[in-house]
């Protein structure tokens, strides 16, 4: 016994002062710049003075009125879409496919998760080229084929290039799902799609019925990854197109920046932070807890 | 034990390099931040340290580079500053950028060194009026770029037998002569619609309505110049551009130029110049520029300056680099390789290319007046969504969009009026 304590009074002392060290830092690097982002969306501050001035809640409606944030806004609604749909399903085709025909996959993730472990703005060098209009490899490829009526102002038109953009990502996060949803693919006990291909169950059954239900715990990081992915999105916009043409292209994360360090109106760029924060925590919360639930039933 | 008396003391010298006895001394290193990263950039800066060195070797001058441009260097700045531990000078562009700076207090007046120098004097007036406000001077201005260079491709014009065109009727028909030989008549990217449409302003506004303009002085949607400057922007320029041009960046769009696909390259700055000849093209012999119809008396510039920061270790020695920064030599120094024209007006030309000794030679005519880039004048929180919205209307020339674009310009106009942001710089 020391310093007079108990053991049981012992033992919580030693857990909180081994959880005062993670959670001070939890603290100062984690709600202390959300509180601070909050406090800074109600001020009018340019970033280089030493005083902030209060404005309530000017900044937000500011933001409210700019066409740029609507415009971002729903480009956000569409990248939503995007990460919900293609990486996963694609990162889903590739797992099946490859556990379905290879014994070893480890060349595979290899080749599949590369991309993922290139820096974005490498990855956005490289899109530029192929997407360049006048001998970008894309524009070029098709010319060659005979269908120079096909080339396109890949990142230049309005009209499709957040598409463009899109295809980048796709190519460069795809990796990251594949994994996921092929450790899961390996994780399924191989007796239970033994039992359902003597019982005579079809390749389709056996998916819809054990392989996907069993796939819910990687469906839940999935979807968590998709939704994070579709609202913190920048750094492939701003290397591509840096939200152009105009602001076509533009999301929440981009004006973000453009308003604190073009426009130097941080208080305003903290407002945009605080609706994105909001926006984040409003999708995934409920979606947490509810795939959380249902995991712990499909284990039970 | 051996490992306790090793933390022991990696600890001692965290605690004792925190006491200012052990600080680094800089009291007595003019330190310099800035975004001059790379190539002549980089070239111009470090020849400008070299060459104050060898006339001041008591004195110790450092740099440091800040990868990015003027958002980033603000961010190091800003963090600096809240630090206590600021650079003793940092590259800023002039007009709204720099007070933006000495409002916040964050800089330390040179007008000792102005009045010293003679500064009214020794600088083109557009550019005093942009660096000495509130009765105080600012900052040192060292270059001047050119931005209503109008660039082309000479054997194209030759083949043609086109010649630079002087009014916009001339310029109209150099465009119809191109598209009927199929040669596209203007390369460029986005991003920088806003340059192009400087000319159309100055041409229906005139200079001192384009400086009004830059002050929050006139209505986007109440004077009919504006509108019309628009219009004849859509006909001269975006109805003459190449196709795509959106999807490119301002050096790829070169490429088209040198390529003899695309004629001319409209209202880039003359940085273009040295990426050109980087490729090869040998200048005026195979490509040259014009000023932009409109703006044939003027020189719209853009200008890059050094001002002192409040808080300084070395004010004093700040200031005598300060002053060989605005000397001749100083500008010589950094003009040599930057692609620039020195802003000091008494600097010599012997050592300019081709390129900038005409723009030298046009600076100094006596009757061409120096025009600033709207940048400078305007607020930066107008000025990016001006520029967005200029290209809003150049990617949709549209009526309708027009109408859109002159109306949110008007209400930014209003809010920023409201808000007190316009500053009248005296034009």
């Amino acid at each position: 016994m020391k310093f007079g304590l108990g053991f049981r009074q012992e033992k919580s002392l030693a857990t909180m002062l081994f959880l005062a060290v993670p959670l001070s830092l939890f603290a100062v690097f984690f709600f202390y710049p959300i509180g601070y982002t909050l406090y800074l969306s109600f001020h009018e501050w340019n970033g280089i003075s030493p005083t902030m001035n209060p404005v309530g809640f000017k900044n937000y409606l500011n933001i409210a009125k700019s066409p740029h944030f609507r415009t971002a806004l729903l480009n956000n609604g569409k990248w939503f879409i995007f990460y919900l749909l293609f990486p996963p399903g694609l990162g889903l085709l590739l797992a099946l496919l490859i556990n379905k025909g290879v014994k070893k996959g480890g060349i595979f993730e290899t080749i599949f998760f590369l991309p993922n472990a290139i820096t974005l703005i490498a990855v956005a060098c490289i899109w530029r080229w192929l997407y360049t209009p006048g001998y970008g490899v894309f524009n070029e490829i098709l010319r060659r084929v005979g269908l120079p009526g096909w080339t396109q102002n890949w990142l230049g038109n309005p009209q499709i290039a957040t598409y463009s953009v899109m295809i980048a990502v796709l190519w460069a996060e795809v990796g990251v799902f594949f994994i996921i949803y092929f450790a899961g693919l390996r994780n399924i006990p191989q007796a239970l799609i033994d039992a359902a291909k003597l019982d005579g169950a079809s390749s389709f059954k056996i998916f819809k019925y054990i392989t996907w239900p069993m796939l819910a715990p990687s469906t839940v990081i999935v979807v968590a990854f998709s939704v994070i992915g579709a609202i913190k999105i920048f750094d492939l916009i701003y290397a591509l197109t840096r939200g152009g043409p105009a602001y076509f292209t533009s999301v929440l994360a981009v004006f973000m920046y453009e308003v604190s360090f073009n426009r130097f109106q941080m208080g305003q760029g903290a407002a945009v932070g605080v609706i994105l924060f909001l926006l984040a925590a409003a999708v995934i919360g409920p979606y947490l807890i509810y795939s959380t639930r249902k995991v712990e039933a499909v284990r039970q | 034990m051996k490992r306790k008396v090793l933390l022991l003391v990696v600890l001692g010298i965290f605690v004792l390099s925190g006491l200012p006895v052990f600080a680094v001394d800089t009291g007595n290193v003019v330190d310099i931040w800035h975004y001059w990263t790379a190539g002549r950039e980089a070239q111009s800066i470090n020849w400008l340290m070299e060459s104050f060195r060898k006339k001041y070797p008591e004195i110790s001058v450092e740099d440091r580079a800040i990868p990015g441009s003027t958002a980033e260097l603000r961010q190091q700045l800003g963090v600096a500053f809240m630090g206590g531990n600021p650079p003793e000078l940092f590259q800023v562009g002039i007009g709204y950028g720099l007070k933006s700076y000495a409002d916040a207090g964050r800089l330390m007046p040179i007008t000792d060194v102005w009045t010293e120098i003679n500064g009214n004097k020794m600088f083109p007036e557009g550019i005093a009026k942009m660096i000495v406000f509130d009765n105080e001077a600012w900052a040192v201005p060292l270059n001047i770029h050119t931005i209503n260079t109008v660039w082309y491709n000479v054997n194209i014009f030759k083949k043609y037998n086109l010649k630079e065109p002087k009014t916009w009727e001339e310029f109209k028909h150099v465009c119809r002569v191109l598209k009927e030989k199929d040669v596209e008549p203007i390369a460029a990217a986005g991003f920088w619609s806003v340059y192009a449409l400087y000319p159309f302003l100055i041409t229906t506004l005139g200079p001192k309505g384009y400086a009004a303009l830059g002050q929050g002085e006139i209505s986007f949607t109440g004077e009919k110049k504006v509108r019309e400057a628009f219009e004849l922007f859509k006909e001269m320029w975006v109805d003459n551009l190449m196709e795509n041009w959106t999807g490119y960046s301002w050096a790829e769009a070169a490429q088209p130029l040198m390529k003899g696909k695309a004629a001319m390259y409209f209202c880039m700055g003359d940085w273009l110049a040295a990426l050109l000849e980087n490729e090869g093209m040998e200048p005026i012999k195979e490509f040259d520029f014009f000023l932009a119809p409109g703006t044939r008396n003027m020189i719209i510039g853009q200008v890059d300056a050094l001002a002192l920061t409040k808080g300084s270790d070395a004010p004093n020695l700040a200031k005598t680099f300060l002053e060989f920064c605005a000397s001749t030599e100083g500008q010589r120094a950094f003009n040599r390789y930057k692609g620039s024209v020195a802003a000091n007006l008494k600097t010599p030309s012997e050592f300019y290319g081709p390129i900038m000794s005409k723009i030298y030679h046009l600076l100094h005519k006596p009757e061409t007046q120096f025009m600033p880039n709207l940048s400078f004048l305007m607020p930066p929180d107008f000025y990016t969504q001006f520029y967005t919205e200029i290209e809003k209307y150049a990617v949709n020339p549209t009526d309708e969009t027009l109408d859109e674009v002159l109306n949110e310009l008007e209400r930014l106009r209003s809010e920023a009026f409201m808000e007190g942001k316009w500053v009248n710089w005296g034009w």
